[in-house]
């Protein structure tokens, strides 16, 4: 069990995959906009990452090395599907903002990447660890970078129709935290507060347990 | 891992279950979601055609033009796609407007609407199905009632000339240009055809 823990740990902090291996930012930085959104994408992308995880994992024994990432690449376009078909019927309203990046986490690397790194090497137990390590790690940064982009760029945070946090009326949200550079302005803001955050937790480490 | 080479019947073998599994496992996900995804594109427009006619979605009666109307209409505005054009009436058959859906370019993309046409060919509302401008920027133009509610009243016959009294929204110019190709292009269909259709 503690194996099981430390490897879902490493997805939080030491090897998240959006501040430290920064792997799948094309769509991070453009679904950040808004926190619903967001968060339905790091949903989106931990059930892949889980589901292809899982099965890869249990059946790496009869999949040749040479033919495996065309086996991987079937398998997560498949449940990409999956999650941008039920999507497109039970929550329109996300998948029109969410659109196109759906299909697009088919080809991020941070699905691939665990599917070949880790998934093909390690048993179904932490395979599942790690999957929903990174699918944690990656929710969590996307969903932290919309909530800044959101509250600074507009305003307001508009969660389902409800205003979840307003700013006080005077002021006035520069428009360039919504658009691409605010993108990347802010996710280098993200990425020096989790090394920071990842320092101190290397530190405490290297001091040996308590 | 095995480290001796595979034999090629493996490699296809494993490849090909690999595919069949998957294209089963998506056709039982596609049976299952199909109607539900059609039934919601189907609402998301039926909405907009009683909304930008001012009525419920329950109180008008939609009916399609010909193919033939349809091609007409859209070589009326070339540069801007016609989908489909529905002839509107209330429940006793008094005929309401015409709704047309079009799909002008944007800035992320088709910016598919529906406009309202009243039977003397004033724009009665402007409606967005679905888009794909730049949130919390180009979407406060497609989304927010208030710009597109800006187009209603202009009259078909100088909508040339009224659509530019609109005021486009700030740092959001080519969202906005889209909703004035897409009420222009309705505009010159109903000059072009709908005006004599009318008496049908």
């Amino acid at each position: 069990m503690s194996e099981w823990l430390s490897v879902y740990r490493a997805g939080l902090s030491l090897d998240n995959p959006l501040t430290v291996l920064m792997v799948g930012l094309c769509s991070t930085l453009a679904v950040s906009t808004r926190v619903e959104g967001s968060l339905f994408m790091g949903l989106a992308v931990m059930f892949v990452l889980l589901m292809s995880s899982v099965l890869v994992s249990t059946t790496r024994r009869w999949i040749p090395p040479e033919v495996r990432i065309p086996v991987f690449i079937v398998v997560i376009a498949s449940f990409v599907t999956v999650v941008d078909l039920s999507m497109k019927a039970f929550l329109p309203t996300v998948y029109a903002f969410l659109g196109v990046w759906i299909p697009l986490i088919v080809v991020n690397c941070l699905v691939l990447g665990r599917a070949e790194g880790f998934a093909y090497h390690h048993g179904v137990w932490l395979s599942s660890a790690d999957a929903l390590g990174m699918g944690t790690g990656f929710a969590g940064v996307i969903v932290t970078l919309a909530a800044i982009r959101e509250v600074f760029g507009t305003g307001t945070i508009i969660f389902f129709g409800r205003t979840l946090l307003a700013m006080p009326a005077a002021y006035e949200p520069p428009n360039v935290l919504v658009l691409f550079p605010g993108a990347f302005i802010v996710f280098a803001f993200v990425v020096a507060g989790s090394q920071a955050l990842n320092r101190r937790i290397q530190a405490r480490a290297k001091r040996g347990p308590l | 891992m095995p480290s001796t080479p595979s034999s090629a019947p493996r490699l296809v073998l494993t490849v090909v279950a690999t595919c069949a599994i998957a294209a089963t496992g998506l056709s039982f996900t596609h049976a299952a979601t199909a109607d539900r995804i059609a039934e919601q594109e189907r609402r998301a427009v039926r909405r907009a055609l009683a909304e930008v006619l001012g009525s419920s979605e329950g109180a008008v009666e939609v009916e399609s033009v010909d193919e033939s109307v349809l091609s007409r209409i859209a070589s009326a505005d070339p540069a801007t796609p016609v989908e489909a054009v529905f002839r509107m009436s209330d429940l006793d058959g008094e005929m309401l407007g015409w709704g047309i859906a079009v799909a002008p370019r944007g800035y992320g993309g088709p910016v598919r609407m529906i406009v309202g046409l009243d039977s003397a060919g004033s724009v009665t509302g402007v409606k967005v199905v679905s888009h794909r401008e730049t949130p919390g920027l180009g979407d406060k133009v497609v989304e927010s009632g208030d710009h597109l509610a800006g187009y209603a009243g202009i009259g078909s016959s100088d909508a040339e000339r009224a659509v530019k009294e609109v005021d486009a929204v700030t740092g959001a110019t080519k969202s906005s240009r889209s909703v004035r190709d897409g009420v222009l292009a309705a505009a010159r269909g109903w000059r072009a055809v709908l005006s004599e259709e009318q008496s049908r």
